[in-house]
């Protein structure tokens, strides 16, 4: 087996475990955001919300950032189990590893990726929902710190303490979608794979002589 | 290793795993199989010829026969070939 071949299933997994880790971490952002702008929005806590309609409409895209934020978490934190589990059995062995090694390793990968494939394929529904969700969070939340005037074309700041918040919203958001876009490269990359150990499999039935009863 | 495998996969793993004696034990613990689908795949790969029986001491070993490196060269080659063939999943 070639270097190039473990080069690259090395890098694949690597990058698979980061996203997967950025996930939970985003998870469990939008879990706690959620919460806090649920608090924050519906009861007022800011002291500094307009319109009651605002901050109901903040309160219901908090609530629905919670739960997304909540599914989001349990499918990341599957997915990343089984992918660490891969990069700590592969890491054990030096470079470069024996064939049987890296084989078991891709066969591992594969293996995962059939059984959470529909984890993966929620997983990118609910990321670009809950990214929307958390980006409308934060313009909303923007909306609130800020009075905008059209006719003098100003902007005053009127609860400087949501800003913060909002940043980190529309950052996680747009983590989010980021996150989204990278899972739906990696499924489209792992489908393909999938496909052609279905086709390979043929091959290996016509070896054998027959398929196993 | 866990995850859902196809039964080419856990067959590839059960004689690269006897390529030395293995009891059956320690073939079912590797493989992460339950005893009864365990003894489905060693009956199938030893009545393909694929398995052997070696008696040691009184117990049963299995080690992976001559036939079956056909069978793991094929599995190999088609595995690493995914990873030539499909373009790479890059960050």
């Amino acid at each position: 087996m070639t270097d190039a071949t473990e080069r690259r299933f090395r890098g694949e997994l690597g990058n698979f475990f980061r996203v997967a880790l950025l996930n939970v971490v985003f998870g469990a952002l939008a879990v706690g955001l959620g919460a806090w702008y649920v608090t924050a929005s519906v009861l007022g806590a800011t002291g500094a919300l307009p319109t009651p309609a605002l901050r109901m409409a903040a309160g219901a895209l908090a609530l629905t950032a919670f739960g997304l934020g909540l599914a989001w978490l349990r499918s990341s934190a599957r997915v990343l189990r089984g992918a660490a589990a891969i990069r700590r059995e592969f890491g054990e062995h030096a470079r470069p590893v024996p064939d049987e090694v890296l084989t078991d390793g891709i066969v591992g990968m594969i293996a995962q990726y059939r059984e959470h494939r529909r984890t993966i394929r929620t997983m990118i529904r609910v990321c670009t929902a809950g990214g929307y969700c958390l980006l409308a969070l934060g313009i909303v939340s923007a909306l609130e710190s800020a009075s905008i005037s059209l006719s003098e074309g100003t902007v005053t700041l009127g609860s400087a303490a949501l800003l913060p918040s909002a940043l980190v919203a529309l950052g996680a958001g747009l983590t989010s979608l980021y996150s989204s876009y990278y899972f739906s490269r990696f499924s489209r990359v792992w489908d393909r794979r999938l496909a052609e150990t279905v086709r390979g499999e043929e091959r290996l039935r016509d070896v054998m002589g027959t398929d196993r009863e | 290793m866990t995850g859902r495998r196809t039964p080419y996969e856990i067959y590839w793993e059960i004689l690269v795993y006897c390529r030395s004696p293995r009891s059956f034990t320690a073939v079912v613990n590797r493989c992460d199989l339950n005893s009864r689908t365990g003894q489905e795949y060693i009956e199938f790969l030893c009545s393909k010829g694929y398995l052997s029986e070696v008696k040691d001491s009184g117990r049963t070993l299995y080690l992976a026969t001559e036939r079956s490196v056909e069978y793991v060269a094929l599995f190999t080659e088609m595995y690493r070939n995914l990873f030539d063939s499909v373009p790479e999943f890059k960050l």
